[in-house]
């Protein structure tokens, strides 16, 4: 039953959701090699590498969240199903999360292999299982949080629209004013690409922790949401 | 048998809007009709019955279970099926698919047993040779079939069906009927309706709602003798006859035109007192509650 | 058929359409929300110039703001089929290209309004803080000349795209690619963020409002851009999104006839 119910919410979703995270990084592989053919120095084609992990692949997970998991086209029937919308929805948003996870583990183990990988000055002096271990929190944390916050804005705005153009400009934010987020106390802890833009910072792993806390606390947070069904009903009704 | 006992249920939306005001019926087993014009509240009582929505206030029991409860509400959702007014399908499944999938969330856990579920309700609806069809190709009566055997997949006590006749032509109309009238027995099966000749082909009991409120609650019996002796044929030469009447329908025949009217009908020459149908008596009811309802001539 | 009181009439209902939708305010104010912990012009020194200002706030709002105009006229088209009216509007007398012009214009002037709102605050508190009025046309021009032919260029690109393209997938793409083609540091990349071509208005600004190329003015500048430049990157924003939107139409009346 666990293998159909992968097959059938995945069906639902659309082949996209299946095709977008391999096509992310297989764009990066083919712009890679462009730019080594180029010979474009090595630094910045680590970092092209390590923002295709950590910034591309989160975001397309964030905006799939925001636009498919909280939106049903048969939600009425699901909200009266024994199993319940609630582990529908963490259903659905656990197969995103676990396919980016593995292309983007898959794609780690060549990247780090090669040394295109940029490493964290925080991890540099570790040894290279420990090291390699820890640097999935590269992409993990930033995952994990444009996941979390894709998916509270969908629900706490109930437009699928708004969330993605939010979720959109938070990234914009985050990749534009990263000077901001590096410098400023309070702005470091969400700084969610460090890795790529500025791997030398001091509070990395600091930086990585708080991302999943946040992360967990937000996740947790729409687990609850989800148990207001009148309002997953008129989600539908608002959507334009 | 299952017994469902709704007392005093209120529903206020937000925005202080009164869906569903002082409601309360019972509700035994076999097809209950629930009758009333767009807007009358039904679909909200419909949503409170099934969980997905919670009363303002009010006392709720299906069975053994309250449904004002958490758990209630869990354990409802096991022995019910549901057709949905707007019922929504996923397009890109096929009618198979669709089927095994809803059985899945049903909590249907065994492949084979479930599968052999889904092609025997797929025989009853008629929808075996199309059955590997994407649901986007499917018809409105295709589309309601597949709903009432997603409904029909763990074999419920207590069966839900909101609109479920509303866009269907006259032979998918009887066929659904046909279906539901099959399903009885020791289930309970409520049919939500503004159609009344769909309650009048199926069931015995009903109750009309309107405005929020329960305006009839018993027997087709009960409400066909309120409205004797209100039901009349007037013919005129042209002219509609006036009066605190609502005209049910107009037949033009060779040099004059037949009227069946419902109401107080005094002193009118050549007018000729007629045994009511349902419709007549839901039209006699409304009637009653004065609020003004248009009845279309054709 | 008066297709010309037909287009104003489509025009008119698509923009009050996409002007009442709660999403737009709240995507923009919220957004906006993060200028005022961030950056320009609340933080810019006094002693520059005023003018200055409200040229670099022009930039950075069409920098981040115009990504939340293209994510939210991606649907406008789709939600035509999804709401089922499309069936509807093709039995209507009027033609295709009425009614794409007409949803065209108004849902991106409409998108344009609270972007103009956010703008405004920004202006309005330049003007009080430089304590000057003579930068109210400055700003009025240079909201014209970077803003509208950008966001019109996007809104073409959004509202076509996704009659072939799935709307997350082309939310996705349109993220990466405005970071990539317009606001990507010269780094070594290709990229087309140094090109006449890019919406962000990078030529327009440099061209007509910084020529002599100073620092601090035009976020992001293009060293070395004309007025000539500016001029043809003006024309040719404008020209795609009129060349995009007339493919749109093509391609409707194509899927119409296959039909």
């Amino acid at each position: 039953m666990f293998q159909d119910r992968i097959w059938y919410e995945l069906r639902i979703m659309g082949i996209w959701v299946i095709l977008i995270p391999p096509l992310t990084i297989l764009t990066f592989v083919l712009l890679g090699l462009m730019l080594t053919i180029m010979q474009v120095d090595h630094l910045r084609i680590s970092q092209v590498f390590t923002a295709s992990l950590e910034m591309v692949l989160p975001l397309s997970a964030g905006l799939l969240t925001a636009s498919i998991v909280s939106y049903d086209t048969a939600i009425e029937l699901q909200l009266t199903m024994p199993k319940t919308y609630r582990l529908t929805t963490f259903f659905r948003l656990g197969l995103i999360i676990v396919w980016t996870s593995c292309i983007a583990l898959f794609s780690s183990v060549f990247m780090y292999h090669l040394r295109f990988w940029r490493v964290p000055s925080q991890v540099e002096t570790w040894k290279v299982l420990p090291q390699f271990i820890i640097g999935q929190l590269t992409w993990i944390a930033p995952l994990l949080w444009l996941v979390g916050v894709g998916f509270s804005l969908a629900l706490c705005i109930r437009n699928r629209s708004a969330s993605s153009a939010l979720l959109g400009g938070i990234w914009m934010i985050e990749a534009i004013f990263y000077g901001y987020f590096a410098f400023t106390d309070w702005l470091k802890p969400l700084f969610l690409f460090p890795t790529t833009l500025d791997p030398t910072m001091s509070f990395w792993l600091s930086n990585r922790i708080v991302l999943l806390v946040t992360a967990s606390v937000l996740l947790l947070l729409d687990w609850f949401l989800l148990r207001n069904t009148e309002i997953l009903l008129q989600g539908i009704t608002i959507e334009d | 048998m299952m017994n469902i006992t709704i007392n005093h249920l209120d529903k206020t939306y937000r925005g202080g809007i009164h869906a569903i005001n002082n409601v309360t019926i019972t509700i035994g087993s076999g097809m209950f009709g629930l009758l009333g014009p767009n807007g009358a509240g039904k679909t909200t009582l419909i949503r409170i019955l099934t969980g997905i929505l919670r009363p303002t206030n009010g006392m709720l029991q299906i069975g053994e279970y309250n449904v004002n409860s958490e758990e209630g509400r869990k354990a409802i959702r096991h022995i019910l099926g549901y057709l949905p007014q707007d019922f929504g399908v996923y397009p890109d499944l096929s009618a198979r698919e669709f089927l095994d999938y809803i059985g899945i969330l049903k909590g249907l856990s065994d492949r084979t047993g479930r599968q052999r579920r889904v092609e025997e309700l797929l025989e009853i609806v008629s929808l075996t040779p199309v059955s590997n069809r994407k649901l986007k190709t499917f018809s409105a009566g295709m589309k309601r079939r597949i709903g009432i055997a997603q409904a029909l997949l763990n074999d419920p006590k207590l069966l839900i069906v909101d609109e479920p006749t509303a866009g269907l032509d006259p032979e998918e109309r009887i066929r659904f009927r046909n279906l539901l009238s099959d399903l009885g027995g020791n289930r309970t099966i409520i049919l939500s309706t503004h159609i009344v000749e769909d309650i009048a082909q199926t069931c015995q009991k009903l109750a009309i709602m309107k405005g929020g409120h329960i305006i009839f609650q018993g027997t087709v019996s009960d409400l066909l003798n309120k409205a004797q002796g209100k039901v009349w044929i007037v013919t005129t030469q042209g002219i509609k006859p006036e009066g605190n009447i609502t005209v049910m329908s107009t037949l033009h025949l060779s040099g004059s035109v037949q009227h069946r009217v419902v109401g107080e009908l005094t002193n009118y020459t050549g007018a000729i007192l007629t045994e009511p149908n349902l419709e007549d008596s839901y039209v006699w009811q409304m009637h009653e509650q004065r609020l003004p309802i248009q009845v279309n001539t054709l | 058929m008066n297709q010309r009181v037909t287009f104003l009439g489509v025009l008119k209902y698509e923009f009050y359409m996409q002007l009442h939708r709660r999403a737009l305010w709240i995507s923009f104010i919220a957004l906006g929300l993060f200028f005022t912990q961030f950056h320009q012009p609340w933080f810019r020194p006094i002693t520059t110039s005023a003018s200055d200002s409200i040229i670099y706030w022009t930039g950075i709002v069409q920098s981040f703001l115009a990504v939340v105009a293209g994510l939210l006229l991606a649907d406008r088209l789709p939600r035509d089929r999804r709401i089922k009216v499309d069936e509807l509007f093709n039995a209507l007398p009027c033609t295709v290209s009425t009614r794409i012009f007409g949803k065209y214009l108004g849902s991106t002037i409409a998108t344009l309004v609270p972007m103009f709102a956010i703008y405004s605050i920004g202006a309005a508190y330049i003007v009080v803080r430089w304590n000057t009025l003579q930068v109210l046309p400055l700003a009025l021009v240079s909201f014209a000349a970077i803003v509208i032919p950008g966001v019109m260029f996007i809104g073409a690109f959004s509202i076509a795209c996704t009659a072939i393209i799935w709307i997350p997938l082309y939310q996705i793409l349109f993220v990466g690619y405005w970071f990539w083609g317009n606001l990507l540091p010269n780094v070594g990349i290709p990229t087309l963020s140094a090109t006449i071509l890019t919406p962000v208005g990078g030529f327009i600004c440099t061209g007509f409002f910084n020529p002599h190329g100073k620092e601090g003015v035009c976020s992001p500048g293009i060293q070395g851009a004309t007025a000539l430049l500016g001029a043809e990157s003006f024309l040719l924003l404008l020209g795609t999104a009129i060349l995009v939107i007339v493919a749109l139409i093509c391609y409707l009346k194509w899927q119409q006839a296959r039909q």
